[in-house]
C-alpha cells in the first residue's frame, strides 16, 4: 500500500554556529539558497510543511517565488525551543508518515527520493563528514540504528552522522509528544523507537563555516544529479 | 478536536475584497482604494474605516450594493469544505449585514456581521460594528479562525489554531506574528483544516 507523506522541513532556527547572521535555509550556495535545493528535490512531494522563525518573513517571501503550495508552520518561541518543538507543531493532524529534515541539510534528488521510496520508518545516516557531528550507532549485523553516542565496540557497530533526516509514522510521533519528549532535539523524539531501520544517505549538513565549505564542494561535486529538477 | 471553524469573509470566502468592489460599481473607487489598503494592513483601526468606508459607499442603495456582493465569486476548495462541515462552521466579519444577506445565503451558514438602520433602502446610521474578538469569545470550545486582515487579530488570539491565508492578498504583518498557519493555496488550507 502507497502511504501518504507529509513533509516537514525544520527552519525556525538561528543558526548561531554558522556565523552568518542568517537562518540557514537562506545561505546562499551556488546561487541559491539551502532551501530552493532542498525544494528542488522534493519536487514531486505535494504536502510540505515549512516551519519558520528566525528571519520568517524572508523564508517566507522566498519560498513563494518557488511554489505557493507549501504550508508555513510558524514557531514563534524559536529562541527557547529547539527542532522537536517545530516538528511537533508542524505534524499536528498528520495521519500516516511524516519525513523531516533540517534546513540546513544539502541531499540529492536522488537519494532523497531513495529515503522516500522506502515508505517506513527510517534514519539517514551519513559517514562523519561535519566539524560537530550528532553520532549514530549503526549496527553491522543488523544495519539498524541501535543508539545515538559513540558506541563502545568497534566489532558490533559502526559510528555513522545522523543527518537529521528521518521518517516516523505519525503515531510514533504523537506518543513521544504525550511524553513529553518534544521540548529540544529531535533525536529525543526518536529514541523511544530505538533500534531503527537506517539508510544511506548522499548529503552534507552545514552547521559550521567549514561545513559551509564543504556543502560547496558536496554540491560541485553533485550538481549534475539536481540537473533534470532545474 | 475542533469545535468550531470561524471564517473571515472578504478576501477569505469571497475571491475577492467586498468594499472595494462595490466602490469600483458604484463608481467611488478612488475614495476606497486607499483606506481598504491601510485598513488591510492594520495603519488604519478597522472600526474608524469602516465607518468612513459605509459613510461614502451608502450613497448608493442598500438593494443594489446587495446585488453587488451578491454576485462575487466565492472560493470552490472554501466552500466545499463549509458544505461539508456546516454545522461547525461561522462567518465572522466586520462588513454589513444588509448587504451580505444575498451572498450569505449562497454560503449557508451562520454570520456574525456588522449592522445598519436602513430607511427607504438607504443606510441611515451604523449600529454596530462586530468586534472579531467579542465575537470570538462567544464560542465555548477549541476553534479555529481564518482569515487575512488585521481586524483578524483578536479572534487569531483567542483560536487554539489560527490560520493566515494569502489566496488574494497578502496577510496582515501583525497577523503573521500570531497565526499558527500561513498558507497561499486555497488546496493547502482545506487540506490542513481537515486534518485539525
Amino acid at each position: 500500500m502507497q502511504h501518504s507523506f507529509s513533509v516537514i522541513i525544520c527552519c525556525a532556527g538561528v543558526g548561531r554556529r554558522l556565523q552568518m547572521a542568517k537562518t540557514k535555509a537562506l545561505i546562499t550556495i551556488m546561487d541559491r539558497p539551502l532551501i530552493a535545493w532542498q525544494l528542488l528535490a522534493l519536487k514531486n512531494v505535494s504536502d510540505i510543511r515549512i516551519v519558520v522563525g528566525y528571519q520568517a518573513h524572508d523564508v517566507i517571501d522566498y519560498v513563494k517565488t518557488i511554489r505557493n503550495d507549501v504550508l508555513f508552520v510558524f514557531n514563534h518561541d524559536y529562541e527557547t525551543t529547539g527542532t522537536a518543538a517545530s516538528l511537533a507543531r508542524a505534524a499536528k493532524g498528520v495521519k500516516d508518515l511524516v519525513l523531516s529534515l533540517d534546513g540546513d541539510l544539502l541531499i540529492t534528488p536522488p537519494s532523497l527520493q531513495a529515503f522516500i521510496a522506502n515508505q517506513q520508518p527510517l534514519l539517514g545516516f551519513v559517514p562523519v563528514s561535519t566539524e560537530e557531528p550528532s553520532y549514530a550507532a549503526l549496527n553491522r549485523e543488523t544495519q539498524k540504528i541501535d543508539f545515538f553516542g559513540t558506541p563502545a565496540s568497534a566489532e558490533t557497530h559502526t559510528v555513522v552522522e545522523w543527518s537529521g533526516l528521518c521518517c516516523l509514522s505519525s503515531s510514533q510521533l504523537q506518543q513521544s509528544i504525550a511524553m513529553g519528549l518534544d521540548k529540544k532535539h529531535v533525536y529525543q523524539l526518536i529514541e523511544p523507537y530505538l533500534p531503527m531501520p537506517s539508510f544511506a544517505i548522499n548529503a552534507q549538513e552545514v552547521d559550521t563555516p567549514s561545513d559551509f565549505e564543504a556543502a560547496e564542494r558536496f554540491l560541485t561535486a553533485n550538481y549534475h544529479l539536481w540537473e533534470e529538477m532545474l | 478536536m475542533v469545535d468550531y471553524f470561524l471564517f473571515d469573509l472578504d478576501g477569505t470566502i469571497t475571491m475577492e475584497e467586498l468594499l472595494p468592489r462595490i466602490a469600483r460599481k458604484i463608481g467611488v473607487w478612488d475614495e476606497i482604494y486607499e483606506l481598504t489598503k491601510h485598513t488591510i494592513a492594520g495603519d488604519i483601526p478597522f472600526e474608524v474605516s469602516l465607518r468612513h468606508r459605509v459613510e461614502i459607499l451608502s450613497r448608493a442603495k442598500v438593494s443594489e450594493i446587495r446585488k453587488i456582493v451578491a454576485g462575487v465569486e466565492l472560493n470552490p476548495d472554501i466552500l466545499r469544505f463549509i458544505q461539508k462541515n456546516k454545522h461547525k462552521c461561522y462567518i465572522v466579519t466586520g462588513n454589513l449585514d444588509v448587504w451580505i444577506s444575498e451572498l450569505v445565503e449562497r454560503i449557508d451558514i451562520p454570520v456574525l456581521c456588522s449592522m445598519v438602520s436602513i430607511k427607504d433602502d438607504m443606510i441611515t446610521s451604523l449600529r454596530t460594528v462586530l468586534n472579531k474578538r467579542e465575537a470570538a469569545q462567544s464560542f465555548q470550545g477549541n476553534f479555529v479562525a481564518i482569515g487575512e486582515g488585521a481586524n483578524d487579530y483578536g479572534m487569531f488570539e483567542l483560536a487554539s489554531e489560527s490560520i493566515a491565508y494569502g489566496g488574494v492578498h497578502e496577510p496582515a504583518r501583525q497577523l503573521l506574528e500570531i497565526a499558527t498557519y500561513l498558507t497561499y493555496r486555497s488546496d493547502t488550507l482545506c487540506n490542513i483544516l481537515s486534518q485539525l
